[in-house]
């Protein structure tokens, strides 16, 4: 693999907490993800960046959604061009306003890994090489093959990939409820071996107690520390409150809606302070009403609270407008075939032009649309193609 | 159905049976003392109310019932929710019980007169054999059916070995635990008459054996019919507390 990548063309894009930079060459693509520090420049910052990684950026132009105020925070939403500048000069700029960048997430197309374990100080959780195979009868069959990745924290990352491809074998695996057969899990520095009230599993159906009311199935997770009982009801009622179920407390499940059951189990996991939160396909038994409202709520509380996200789910649109990053899954046995960082601003605009333009890549991605298939059958195949069998090429290796 | 009709439908079998049984020994022409028509047997449980003995033998028949009931129920149950658990251990111990179970409790009563003696104990130790097999098989039946997730979900959450017994695993299998109990207690009350006829001195079952030895067929009868509705009784009031256990929890006691 060349050291030197060649940008095509850099995007980034700003929220006001954090600016995200997306330089692109035909085949490689560095993604940096870093709080913009007050008088600093996101240009500056990209292109010292992209040379550490051994990115050239000479004679590209960045393209911004949105400027820097001169606190360094992202104020306004507008396409423009932004000149790199001269890089000599910028570079030293920030090593004086504020020493040594971090790098929050970075990978190399070409590399086997996503959210690469080069860069993972501050991954929470990660994955490495992880193999799983079933026995079907004597014969084993293979779900996951080498699946690597990192999530770090305060992300919302979500597992998209159609029915089979062992999406929800992996998160199970990341949660310690099954074993690998190969690699390991990684919980900050710790492996992974059993489940860990840190990293609480939402699973699919919810699994609440019947027997139990709303607010005794918060109550739950609680029960096993030492909180007084006092508190434990607090914090319980607290958290139905946060999902705007305090009034139904008392209700058993067979008395919720689908809807109101999901946000008690969102509940039931938020209780315990959780750090991750994976979710098994959390609005996929829901009506597309509810569905929409309760993934602003995850949205929403996901800011508020801060707290990591990893989500499986089969539904593209889903995807795109909860992540910051996809990772798409496919096959069988499954592996880990894309990396999609999507850096809109949130709330997001399913509408939009540049939410139509992710899902279209991740439609050409899983070969969905047209114009790729048109693409497959061309003797000479496109970047797309290539693609496919290099990392093919990348996945047997490792 | 609603409660009337209900009421009705039992009103109409109940005065069928009375007129069949009138029937048979009007036309059957048998001798009152050996088939009494249903006057005389009510005419007999009238009068060992009005003399007390009915109570007597009801407070004993009832007191062993409840003891060897409610032990079995508890061993059962507990039993039931470790040995659920431990695969292994019951995989052992499964075919044990599957060659005990089948055995009636009174082939054992030799052996519980010689070690028991005479009075309320071989009638308790019967009635605990009869009831302690169903509670024990629905209770481990229960508990490998509860559903994994549950679990998973304790094990999210960091419970303890005793608190995912006491908080999962119980809640979970109590349908099929109730239903065990349920069971238990209809073999159990026919086991109790049984018993008492082995090794007591007093009990609904003593009261038939010394009726027979007296020749009083019809305070046999007034047994008789005393045991089945109370019977009965007893069956109504389990499933009314599990109908409302039911309503309660919903029926989606498996996910």
């Amino acid at each position: 693999m060349p050291k030197q990548t060649f940008a095509s063309r850099v995007d980034w894009f700003g929220d006001g907490m954090s600016a995200v930079a997306y330089i692109r060459d035909k085949d490689k693509q560095i993604v940096i993800d870093e709080p913009p520090k007050p008088g600093g420049c996101i240009s500056v910052l990209v292109s010292l960046l992209a040379k550490r990684h051994g990115a050239d950026l000479r004679g590209v132009t960045i393209h911004g959604e949105g400027d820097l105020d001169p606190d360094g925070l992202f104020r306004k939403s507008s396409e423009r061009p932004v000149s790199t500048g001269d890089r000599e000069s910028t570079e030293g700029k920030i090593d004086d306003s504020s020493g040594s960048p971090t790098i929050k997430c970075l990978r190399l197309a070409n590399s086997d890994s996503f959210g690469g374990p080069v860069m993972s100080e501050q991954s929470i959780l990660s994955a490495e090489n992880i193999c799983k195979a079933y026995l079907a009868g004597d014969r084993p069959v293979v779900v996951l093959d080498n699946c690597s990745f990192n999530v770090f924290k305060g992300e919302m990352v979500s597992l998209l990939g159609p029915s089979g491809c062992g999406k929800s074998t992996l998160l199970n695996i990341l949660g310690g409820f099954v074993r690998p057969n190969e690699g390991v899990v990684r919980f900050g520095l710790e492996v992974v071996t059993r489940p860990i009230r840190k990293c609480v599993m939402m699973f699919q159906g919810y699994a609440l107690l019947p027997w139990r009311t709303a607010l005794q199935n918060v109550l739950l997770g609680l029960e096993a520390s030492s909180w007084p009982k006092k508190e434990r009801l607090e914090i319980a009622r607290h958290y139905l409150r946060l999902v705007g179920l305090e009034d139904m407390a008392d209700r058993y499940p067979h008395q919720l809606s689908g809807g109101q059951r999901q946000r008690v189990a969102l509940a039931r996991s938020l209780a315990v302070h959780p750090d991750v939160l994976l979710m098994d396909e959390p609005f996929a038994a829901l009506d597309a009403f509810t569905r929409y409202r309760l993934q602003d709520a995850l949205m929403a509380l996901q800011r508020e609270i801060g707290m990591t996200v990893v989500l499986v789910t089969h539904d593209i649109d889903e995807a795109i407008y909860l992540s910051d990053r996809v990772l798409l899954m496919q096959g069988t046995p499954g592996r880990l075939v894309d990396e999609l960082v999507v850096p809109l601003p949130k709330p997001r605009d399913r509408g939009s032009r540049a939410f139509q333009s992710y899902r279209e890549r991740i439609f050409k991605a899983f070969a969905l649309s047209d114009d790729v298939h048109d693409a497959a059958d061309d003797p000479k195949p496109q970047t797309t193609g290539e693609w496919t069998a290099e990392k093919e090429e990348a996945f047997h290796r490792g | 159905m609603s409660a009337v009709n209900r009421t009705v439908h039992a009103l109409v079998a109940f005065t069928l049976l009375m007129l069949a049984w009138q029937a048979i020994v009007v036309f059957g022409q048998y001798d009152a003392a050996l088939l009494p028509p249903p006057d005389a047997v009510l005419r007999a449980l009238v009068e060992m109310i009005q003399n007390g003995s009915f109570f007597v033998h009801l407070k004993a028949s009832l007191l062993r019932f409840s003891v060897g009931y409610g032990m079995a129920a508890a061993a059962g149950v507990l039993l039931g929710l470790i040995l659920g658990r431990l695969t292994r251990v019951w995989a052992v111990v499964d075919p044990v019980v599957q060659l005990l179970r089948p055995i009636s409790p009174i082939a054992w009563s030799p052996f519980v007169v010689l070690l028991f003696g005479i009075g309320d104990v071989p009638a308790v130790v019967i009635i605990f054999i009869a009831a302690f097999f169903p509670t024990l098989l629905s209770t481990v039946h229960g508990v490998r059916r509860v559903s994994p997730v549950y679990f998973h979900v304790a094990q999210n959450f960091e419970l303890k070995k005793h608190q995912v017994l006491l908080k999962i695993v119980f809640p979970a299998a109590f349908p099929s635990i109730a239903a065990g109990l349920h069971t238990a207690i209809g073999t159990g009350w026919v086991f109790l008459v049984a018993g008492e006829m082995v090794g007591a001195q007093s009990g609904l079952g003593y009261l038939i054996v010394d009726a027979r030895n007296s020749l009083r067929l019809d305070m046999v009868f007034a047994g008789i019919v005393a045991i089945g509705c109370l019977g009965l009784w007893l069956d109504r009031s389990v499933m009314f507390i599990e109908r409302w256990i039911e309503r309660r929890w919903g029926n989606e006691l498996t996910l």
